[in-house]
């Protein structure tokens, strides 16, 4: 697939009182056609900050940026609105505007001064808000819109625009879960069917992982990590850009999850989903799943084939046997308070406060 | 077979095209009862051909239209629609439902150049007003106009330094302050009558011109909100904010230049010819977009130009009491026809949501 943009050594940051501040220094990456490109990093990292450089809205520091072969300072107004198209997290102050009519001015560097819509620019309009799947808005003002919607809308303007590329920063943010997806699945469509190259950032590290065709990396260190998300999670990069956040990645999922500090332990026999979730409850209170050799008397066991039982067990006493985790967790609860040398091994307390196995 | 864009446009344009002509009706209608309705009510026929009653009574009511009724009605639609487009625009470039041709400190730099005219060299130009009345009236809309366009001058400088429409907006309050302010302390020192002169000045009216003065304010005004008609494309993409106007490829600077700088105009040509006229730039744009339902502004300008005309011709009607010897200042009508606008409006969108 071929390169659509590229930039090389290039220094992102503001002009401010004559002093230059350098945001993010020695970026290098490539962005190619019918990709969906997800730029993950943490706040404040410089991801707006290079997205409204590659925007033309913010002029680089240093290094070039290329559009289709062309040098992107080298573009006037209209060339680059034919080139690039965005969705921002700027609010569209405009309350009674219409959907279509919102699109439509995404035909604006098409038309004329006056914004003469012709049959085409009609046809090219509707045919965005049918990919974007917001048609049977069409005529709703953008205030009776959900926020999905409105995102929808943005999109579909992105997309009368008829740009090769298009740049969304943080599209999925205040959306709901299905919201979110539902944009994602939308994006990695028109990556696939209608060979848009899309650059978007986001917070949402499980859904990049699984939608994006390629991750940009953005960290204090200086430059940026690209690859396929696998890749990345092969190399050990992804974990590294979030060291000592309190997040850790699941090997058995290649997923990211909380990292609860474990001091205390118990033993759990048993496997498979049900496994899975009890040790998930347990660490969410800071108490670790222990091995099947782990000494302590008090323990966990999980039967069961269709339902899951869970028991808990001191020596060979049963103290709570229940078919959810809640009980289990209350009993464990008490006996804590009661004593709370019984969850404690000491030795591996102290040796390894943090394992999680 | 899909709809298309264009037969849903042809379903709603009916309508609006519909709303259009009313607009145009009660412009014309508020228009003819200026010229009809005052301390004397010159009868319908007057204008309609009908030869009747006597020669003399014809020619005192051709006077009393003809001097004071048609300048006045005129000098009313250009301030109206000049006014209401300026809110508009600057509503829509500053997002901000309170903006109004007031906020940019012009209406306060022609004060403060009238302020000088009348109350610093006021014992001076006495003289002068008695003897050159024509000149003493030509000086104070020279002045008015010069105060404003150095405030805009001012405002126009400030918004090439800073990004963004906030500052200018901050700044063209507080110029508006330090103006009033230097206007009280001329008004300390001021005599009696002159204070009075400048406070009448002050209350706004769109009775001050002869005929042709007020030909040449319609060609000033009015003209050139004919023109910015052809800015619908423009604060549709402003509208939008500054990032999504420059990624679709519009100039913003310029674009943001252009609008400061043409609302600008009409405030100071209207504020020269007539005073400060409150209220009629902030609230008519409010008035239009709740009866047409459109945020789109190509069709906004045309529908604010002519509710401005009619709301100012209505407040001229208003303020002259038909039927009665007194008026009121223009500005108390227009205080009484636009707060409670702008007060009805923001409650019943605070109950929509």
């Amino acid at each position: 697939m071929s390169t659509l943009l590229n930039f090389n050594q290039l220094t992102t940051g503001y002009l401010q009182n004559r002093k230059t501040q350098e945001v993010s220094t020695q970026l290098s990456a490539l962005l190619r056609r019918g990709e969906l490109t997800c730029l993950l990093g943490a706040n404040g990292c410089g991801k707006s900050t290079l997205l409204k450089s590659l925007c033309g809205f913010l002029p680089p520091l240093s290094g070039h940026i290329q559009i289709n072969g062309r040098p992107l300072e080298m573009l006037n107004r209209k060339e680059r609105a034919r080139q690039i198209a965005v969705v921002l997290t700027d609010r569209v102050d405009n309350p009674l505007l219409t959907v279509a009519e919102m699109v439509a001015l995404g035909r604006s560097p098409h038309t004329n001064f006056l914004g003469k819509m012709k049959p085409a620019d009609h046809e090219k309009t509707w045919t965005a808000m049918e990919m974007a799947g917001i048609a049977h808005k069409r005529e709703s003002p953008l205030n009776q819109l959900s926020d999905g919607e409105r995102q929808k809308a943005l999109i579909a303007k992105a997309l009368a625009q008829d740009t090769p590329l298009i740049v969304l920063d943080e599209p999925t943010a205040f959306l709901d879960l299905p919201a979110r997806v539902s944009v994602m699945h939308l994006l990695r469509k028109l990556c696939k069917q209608h060979e848009k190259s899309i650059l978007l950032t986001t917070h949402d590290l499980d859904l990049a992982l699984q939608m994006a065709d390629r991750l940009w990396l953005l960290g204090k260190r200086p430059g940026i990590m690209t690859g396929a998300p696998e890749d990345l999670l092969l190399q050990g990069k992804l974990q590294s850009l979030f060291e000592n956040h309190g997040i850790e990645m699941d090997p058995k999922t290649g997923l990211f999850q909380v990292r609860h500090s474990c001091f205390q332990k118990l033993r759990v026999e048993g496997h498979g989903y049900p496994y899975v979730l009890l040790r998930r409850a347990l660490a969410r209170h800071g108490i670790a799943p222990a091995p099947a050799n782990h000494p302590h008397p008090l323990h966990v066991k999980i039967t069961g084939h269709e339902v899951p039982l869970f028991h808990l067990h001191y020596d060979e006493t049963s103290l709570v046997q229940s078919p959810s985790i809640e009980p289990l967790l209350q009993k464990i609860f008490l006996l804590m308070k009661q004593d709370p040398s019984l969850f404690q091994d000491h030795k591996h307390f102290y040796n390894n406060p943090n394992s999680v196995q | 077979m899909r709809p298309t864009l264009i037969s849903v446009k042809t379903r709603i344009f009916p309508q609006k095209n519909l709303l259009f002509l009313l607009l145009l009706f009660l412009v014309a209608l508020s228009f003819l009862a200026n010229l009809v309705w005052g301390s004397v009510n010159i009868p319908l026929d007057f204008f309609f051909g009908g030869v009747q009653g006597d020669e003399w009574q014809r020619e005192i009511h051709a006077n009393i239209v003809t001097r004071t009724r048609l300048p006045q009605a005129l000098v009313a639609t250009g301030a109206g629609m000049s006014l209401a487009l300026a809110g508009l625009m600057l509503q829509t470039l500053f997002r901000n439902p309170l903006a109004g041709p007031s906020v940019l400190g012009i209406s306060s730099g022609a004060s403060l150049g009238v302020a000088f005219v009348i109350l610093l060299a006021g014992p001076q130009l006495s003289t002068l007003f008695r003897h050159f009345a024509l000149w003493g009236e030509l000086l104070v809309i020279a002045a008015a106009f010069t105060g404003a366009l150095l405030i805009l001058l001012l405002i126009l400088g400030t918004s090439l330094r800073l990004p963004g429409t906030l500052g200018i907006l901050i700044i063209g309050i507080m110029v508006g302050y330090l103006s009033s302010s230097l206007v009280s302390m001329l008004k300390f020192f001021s005599t009696e009558t002159d204070l009075h002169s400048y406070i009448i000045w002050g209350l706004g009216s769109f009775a001050r011109l002869s005929p042709q003065r007020a030909v040449i304010f319609i060609l000033l005004a009015g003209l050139p909100s004919l023109g910015l008609l052809a800015l619908g494309k423009t604060l549709n993409l402003m509208a939008l904010g500054e990032n999504y106007a420059a990624n679709l490829g519009l100039n913003t600077a310029k674009a943001r230049i252009i609008i400061l700088l043409v609302a600008g105009y009409l405030t100071a040509v209207v504020t020269a010819f007539c005073g400060p006229i409150a209220f009629i730039g902030m609230a008519v744009p409010h008035l239009c977009k709740f009866l047409l339902r459109t945020g789109d502004h190509r069709t906004l300008l045309p529908a604010t130009l002519l509710l401005g005309a009619a709301t100012a011709l209505l407040c001229n009607l208003a303020a002259r009491l038909p039927g009665m010897d007194a008026t009121l200042p223009i500005n108390s009508v227009t205080a009484f026809v636009g707060a409670p606008v702008i007060i009805s409006l923001i409650l019943s969108r605070r109950f929509q949501h």
